[in-house]
């Protein structure tokens, strides 16, 4: 018997796949549904924060002097910045399309729907997506009512990562319950295959000799597999009886044969004359032949079998066999009487192939054509008949002219030892050899009646197809490379700063020393001209843009000139001086009184804002065009400090106030205030930036430096990578080290500023005296966010400056 | 006739020589494969019935040696496998019959008669069966010694026939070769000139008896 030797597959992983597949399906559904209903979570959450910030503005724009004016509150934008990683774009405009303020690009942007209730839409802008609010009112000039519409844009990150998360947290939950599902259909398998496990140790404990059915109570499902079970295993012991009858009929014949030998032969000894000793001779020699026959087919019919089992199939050519069988067959002298006829016309070409064992159908062959002769008369007419029943068929046909099988025994006579003729020459296995054959070559064998009234046995092969093969070459198309173009030397590092080249200067050759190879070229630019050139996408933009201008910085980044860095591959670095993982503080740069340190002998300076406006007012003559202070007007640092003091606090005004009165005295730049100060022109300088003035300190004795107890804002230096960078992976470097403790100390020794790092912060020789800590509450960073945009809004900046000059009265 | 039979098993040997003497050949026993070889050799004999499962060297190598040595003795080989292997190996070898064992000891004599007639009517370059005589030198055709007036295509057909007693012949090999290149085998023609000469040998034993779809075979009726 042949095992097949195949892997088993498994129900349960079948049904497990089947069913992982079905909730892999649902998660699939659930998912497109929860991402449209965590998209819409999250922008009603965050559309509100932007309805809110375009409310707020809305409510700041007011008629005054003929004209529409809008005072931009610090809360809109700082509404807008609790999305910390998104940019904003905001414009006012009328009904007439004229740009109030704001971005002009994003002017001209509209929403389908408008009026006074907020409209939301989905946009692109600056090659970003946004999340659009347009929002108009109504604004009542003594001409007519006239509209307003404020449109901000902000883009999606924020709402995106809501909505992610909620999407993962909704998912979770669903795969969790798909699993546990998952789980009960494990277990409900393992309880459904339980009938199974009876099956099988009730059929592994049996005798082999047991064919009896299987008593279960087996569920539904499984009763026809018992029954199928039952149905072979009765099969079976048919087949087994049938091959013991097989064994006791071989034995009885052969027996029986081989006694009816003996028989005669014993008679013939014990024959009483010549005539009779000849006669039982002879029947002695027949049924001699008999016995051979008998053998022979039990042979052959092994043999068949056996082959049948082993032997390779092989193609060959069946026309050559059946001519051959016949050349072979007639050579015996017993059948020249016979008339033999092929008919193999209906195959035209040389040669029939057929895939099969030779020796077996020659086998086959040989037995259809001895039944043939030994069935039919003695003056017989045989046929072999080669045809194509279709292309891919031939049929070999054996006919005689003997009286055939009628109709209702040839099932029968297919059976071993089922010969019609049991009490001639008959062996009962010649058909049953044939049927073998044709089995094992799954060929058709078909009786029937043939045209002259005798039998037709038929076996129908299948034809061996010749396969043409095709060769297809296939040419192949070399390109030549092309050389990449030349880039810029990705050697040259490019670098524009506000800073004093000569006090950065250390930094870039500490940075170069570092890494050897590679060459920074620092151009020193002011704020306004680095900020305008970058805005106006100079062809000179170079890899990395440095500046004290906070706001402009901001501004650029919220353009999308910078580049996103790894954020975490820079220590030291300040959540408050940090935006988008683009912008990056990596000085401390507090604001301070500076002092004419004769002047002041034996007087204790003012400790808070308040005492100041009070110091300066009760002061007033002896300090009259003695007060230094930045021309707010023309100093982006001087603006940014005065704006952020503004915000910090209600004496800004007040201060200014007195200023004005006591004839403050304006400057464009910190060094011109310091060096008025220490030789006394100036008896002081308010909010000048410290790091200069500390640093001064050491070579002017007659200067000193004072910090308020209430409050003193905070600045910082910051660095992007532009995003037009030809050397993002120096440049990134070059970042990495700014903030490094490498650079920090660099800063903190060498070049004048104070670094951002708490630690050389801490050590920095400045800090004995000061203190200088954001922790100590003295000193209040100015975030890098949103909220810095306020102010560089056209129509703030205005209101803001018309405000601190009517303060400040005439200056200069 | 003389024969030499190479068979190891002496059952079987003995009862093959006593018929083989009874119908009044002179027989030669040989068990041994090598011995055998040799004989052949050396000796003349008129035809061989060889064993091919002889114990020391088999029935196949002797015919292969015999050809080799180009010794024409007509051979019958004794199988007792009924593989076609068998047959073909014989036949390749050299055979000119094969029988499988158990046979009919009046099938082995009808065949030795057979191959006996031919071989015989080589070397005497005459051949007879009972009132048929064919003068393969002279190219004629006796029955009852009444001349049968045979045309040049007959005589070439008798001596195809002849050398080839018993097997069955394809239309195709008769045309083959009883046309030279030159000449345009045709298998109608072929078939006329086969009817003319069986209607010739009418009246002898010499039967050309016709395998539709095959071709001939003729044989020598004893009866």
């Amino acid at each position: 018997m042949k095992t097949k030797n195949r892997g088993h597959y498994s129900l349960r992983r079948r049904l497990m796949t089947a069913m992982g597949v079905g909730f892999a399906l649902l998660l699939v559904i659930i998912s497109i549904f929860l991402i449209g209903f965590t998209r819409n979570a999250a922008n009603k959450s965050y559309d509100l924060l932007l309805a809110g910030a375009a409310l707020s503005i809305l409510e700041k724009v007011s008629y005054a002097d003929d004209e529409i004016t809008i005072d931009l509150p610090h809360s809109a934008l700082d509404i807008l910045s609790l999305a910390p990683q998104d940019r904003v774009f905001y414009s006012l405009t009328t009904q007439d399309g004229d740009l109030l303020t704001g971005d002009k690009n994003l002017a001209r942007l509209h929403l389908e729907e408008q009026g006074n209730a907020p409209a939301f839409g989905d946009e692109m802008f600056m090659d970003a997506r946004v999340r659009v609010v347009q929002q108009s009112r109504n604004i009542i000039t003594p001409d007519a009512r006239r509209w307003v519409t404020i449109t901000i844009a902000q883009t999606t990150i924020a709402r995106d990562a809501h909505a992610f998360s909620l999407f993962i947290a909704g998912l979770t939950g669903v795969a969790i319950i798909s699993l546990i599902g998952l789980g009960f259909v494990w277990l409900a398998i393992g309880k459904a295959l339980q009938p199974l496990a009876k099956i099988e140790s009730n059929l592994s404990k049996r005798e082999p000799t047991d064919l009896t059915e299987l008593s279960l109570q087996p569920p539904r499902e499984v009763v026809g597999l018992i029954n199928a079970i039952n149905g072979f295993m009765a099969r079976l012991e048919q087949a087994r009886q049938q091959s013991e009858a097989f064994m006791a009929d071989v034995a009885h014949q052969t027996r029986t044969s081989l006694s009816a030998l003996q028989g005669h032969l014993t008679l013939a000894a014990d024959a009483k004359d010549q005539t009779q000793m000849r006669r039982r001779l002879n029947r002695a020699a027949d049924q001699a032949g008999r016995a051979t026959r008998l053998t022979n087919q039990l042979l052959s019919h092994a043999m068949v079998i056996h082959r049948a089992e082993n032997q390779a199939m092989t193609a060959f050519d069946i026309k050559k066999l059946v001519r051959d069988l016949i050349s072979d067959m007639l050579r015996d002298t017993s059948l020249r009487k016979i008339n033999l006829t092929l008919d193999d016309e209906a195959i035209s070409a040389d040669k029939a192939l057929i895939v099969g064992d030779q020796i077996s159908i020659n086998e086959a062959l040989k037995n259809l054509i001895e039944n043939a002769i030994r069935h039919g008369p003695e003056k017989n007419s045989i046929t072999l008949r080669l045809t194509r029943p279709n292309q891919d068929q031939i049929a070999i046909e054996v006919e005689d002219e003997g009286p055939g099988i009628p109709i209702e025994h040839r099932e029968a006579v297919l059976e071993r030892f089922k010969s019609l003729d049991m009490s001639g020459n008959g062996s009962g296995l010649g058909l049953a050899i044939v049927k073998e054959v044709a089995d094992a070559h799954k060929a058709k064998l078909q009786l029937r009646n043939g045209a002259k009234g005798g039998l037709l046995a038929r076996l129908t092969f299948e034809a061996q197809k010749i396969a043409t093969v095709l060769l297809f070459a296939l040419f192949g198309l070399f390109g030549l490379a092309q050389p990449d173009s030349a880039y810029a030397d990705p050697r040259t590092l490019e670098i524009w700063g506000a800073t004093d080249k000569s006090a950065f200067q250390p930094v870039v050759d500490a940075f170069m020393a570092a890494n050897p190879g590679v060459q920074v070229e620092y151009t020193e630019i002011l704020t306004v001209d680095l900020y305008q050139r970058v805005l106006n996408k100079d062809p000179a933009t170079p890899d990395i843009v440095m500046s004290s201008a906070m706001d402009l910085q901001v501004d650029l980044v919220n353009k999308g000139f910078a580049q996103a860095m790894p954020a975490h591959v820079l220590p030291n670095l300040q959540s408050w001086a940090a935006w988008r993982s683009e912008l990056f503080g990596y000085t401390f740069e507090p604001a301070a009184v500076i002092y004419h340190k004769p002047t002041f002998n034996g007087i204790d300076l003012p400790e808070t804002h308040a005492e100041m406006a009070n110091f300066i007012r009760d002061n007033e003559d002896q300090l009259r065009g003695k007060i230094g202070y930045y021309d707010i007007r023309t100093s982006g640092a001087g603006y940014l400090l005065a704006t952020q003091e503004a915000r910090l606090s209600q004496q800004f005004f007040r201060i200014a106030e007195s200023l004005g009165r006591a004839g403050v005295r304006v400057f464009c730049c910190t060094g011109t205030m310091i060096d008025a100060t220490a030789s006394g022109e100036l008896k002081m300088s308010i909010n000048v930036i410290g790091s200069y003035a500390l640093n001064a300190v050491s070579d002017k004795p007659n200067l000193g430096v004072h910090f308020f107890d209430d409050f003193n804002p905070v600045m910082s230096r910051t660095v992007f990578v532009t995003k037009a960078a030809d050397n993002r992976e120096w440049a990134r470097n070059f970042v990495q080290f700014l903030l490094s403790d490498a650079g920090q100390s660099v800063i903190s020794e060498k070049s004048g500023l104070l670094p951002i790092s708490e630690t050389y912060l801490r050590t920095n020789e400045a800090s004995a005296e000061n203190v200088l800590s954001i922790d100590s509450g003295r000193f209040v960073p100015i975030r890098l966010s949103i909220g810095l945009l306020t102010y560089l809004d056209q129509m703030k900046r205005e209101k803001f400056l018309e405000s601190w000059q009517e303060a400040v009265q005439d200056i200069n | 006739m003389r024969i030499l039979v190479v068979e190891d098993n002496q059952d079987l040997a003995e009862t093959i020589v006593e018929r083989l003497q009874d119908e009044g050949h002179v027989v030669d026993l040989e068990t041994n494969g090598e011995v055998a070889d040799l004989l052949l050799k050396h000796a003349q004999f008129d035809l061989v019935i060889l064993d091919v499962n002889l114990p020391d060297k088999s029935g196949f190598e002797i015919l292969k040696s015999m050809r080799a040595g180009k010794v024409n003795i007509p051979v019958l080989v004794l199988t007792a496998r009924s593989q076609i292997e068998d047959r073909v190996l014989g036949l390749d070898a050299g055979a000119d019959d094969f029988m499988v064992k158990p046979f009919d000891f009046r099938e082995l004599g009808a065949r030795v008669r057979v191959l006996g007639r031919r071989s015989a009517g080589t070397a005497v370059n005459e051949f007879v069966a009972d009132n048929f005589t064919f003068d393969r030198l002279g190219r004629r055709g006796y029955v009852n010694g009444k001349d049968m007036d045979l045309k040049n295509k007959e005589v070439q057909l008798m001596e195809i026939f002849l050398s080839h007693l018993g097997s069955v012949l394809s239309k195709e090999d008769v045309a083959d070769k009883l046309y030279t290149y030159d000449e345009a085998p045709s298998l109608n023609a072929v078939e006329q000139h086969v009817t003319r000469l069986r209607k010739k040998l009418e009246g002898t034993p010499l039967i050309i008896k016709t395998v539709r779809g095959l071709g001939y075979m003729v044989y020598i009726d004893e009866n």
